[in-house]
């Protein structure tokens, strides 16, 4: 009888473990996908890929909005803070950051900006912030790598090309391969 | 029952219960409706905590799935639609989709196939949006959804089937989170089939 009762409660404790194990891993296992698929398009990591508008053929990231233009970069701090930079253009635009396991740890918007230019430096939880860089341009990640996103709302359709001029000037590299 | 009889039988109850494990967690996620955190108003519904760092590993999981990289609710709030009275979206039908003011910066109403990717169509017409859509004399509007092309603001349904919308509002008023389920949201209607 103890056999069968201590079975049992083993097997309670292994499935409500495996049922939040699973739940953890799914947005951990579909951000490490999204990275691959970003980084290959891009080229590597730290490295800004600029995607034009998307259409049916586009299969990168689900529920993409045709309104919208992306730039995605995988960042990675191993190496040290990651530089974002570029213009803003006259409709909305905003600078996302997702952490590994997808959460949106970041956001700013271009109501929200003084400028038609930004440049914001990313580095983890805990770094040194870099020498010269205002603490109000310093933005913490709680994990090593995570995505980036631009988004830029195509509030025209005839305005495309020059959003997408504007959207092309954004960037985003290693500080480490700025010195 | 001798020691190696219960080595056995203990290791197949542990190999079933961490499949028990995994099947619960992807089933519970497969209605995101359905989560304690999810509010409807009409025929859509939101989430108040997707892509926050305050979600739950549910609704994380769900979102992960469904909608990678969504923002969090204070700068968009995300309405998907699933079905027009208790059927999915299919290009067998027309529908008629009609709104008025929505409380956001700008707003966008945009067509997934069952794949969460956008129907294919050779008019590339996936979307609308508050910048472009005609609107009638009292501000409301109407959107037309179906394979042929229609008059006014239409969106191509294509040949697809089992097709869902999403309402994306971009920078809501502040107040909006309490009052997610008492939006006047764009009513949805199958107004006869396809030619």
């Amino acid at each position: 009888m103890r056999f069968w009762v201590s079975t049992f409660v083993l097997a309670v404790v292994v499935s409500i473990t495996s049922f939040y194990a699973t739940l953890a891993y799914i947005p951990i296992n579909e951000m490490r996908k999204a990275e691959k698929r970003i980084a290959t398009v891009a080229g590597g990591r730290n490295v800004i890929r600029h995607g034009t508008r998307a259409t049916s053929k586009f299969r990168s990231v689900v529920r993409p909005s045709p309104d919208q233009l992306y730039s995605a970069c995988v960042y990675d701090l191993s190496d040290g803070p990651v530089r974002f930079s570029g213009s803003i253009p006259d409709t909305y635009w905003s600078l996302s950051m997702f952490s590994h396991n997808s959460d949106n740890f970041f956001v700013v918007n271009d109501s929200q900006m003084e400028d038609q230019t930004y440049d914001y430096v990313l580095i983890k939880k805990g770094q040194r912030t870099p020498e010269g860089v205002p603490v109000e341009r310093v933005i913490a990640s709680p994990s090593k790598t995570g995505i980036a996103l631009v988004r830029i709302f195509i509030d025209k359709d005839d305005r495309l090309e020059e959003l997408d001029r504007v959207q092309r000037l954004g960037n985003c590299s290693s500080l480490a391969n700025e010195n | 029952m001798s020691g190696t009889a219960k080595i056995v039988i203990s290791s197949i109850i542990i190999l079933i219960s961490i499949a028990l494990g995994i099947y619960v967690a992807f089933n519970s996620i497969a209605l995101g409706s359905h989560m304690s955190s999810s509010v409807t108003s009409g025929s859509w519904w939101t989430n108040t905590v997707v892509g926050s760092v305050h979600a739950d590993a549910r609704t994380r999981a769900y979102v992960a799935k469904i909608g990678l990289l969504a923002l969090a609710p204070e700068e968009t709030t995300y309405y998907p639609l699933y079905d027009v009275d208790g059927e999915p979206i299919s290009s067998d039908f027309v529908y008629e989709l009609r709104g008025n003011q929505i409380p956001a910066r700008w707003w966008s109403i945009t067509l997934y196939g069952e794949d969460h990717f956008l129907v294919p169509n050779k008019e590339n017409r996936y979307s609308v949006k508050s910048t472009q859509i005609e609107r009638e004399v009292g501000g409301g509007f109407v959107v037309y959804l179906s394979r042929e092309p229609h008059k006014g603001n239409w969106i191509s349904l294509g040949n697809a089937q089992n097709m869902s919308l999403s309402l994306r509002m971009y920078n809501p008023p502040p107040d909006i989170r309490q009052r997610l389920d008492k939006l006047d949201l764009p009513t949805i209607h199958k107004i006869g089939k396809a030619l």
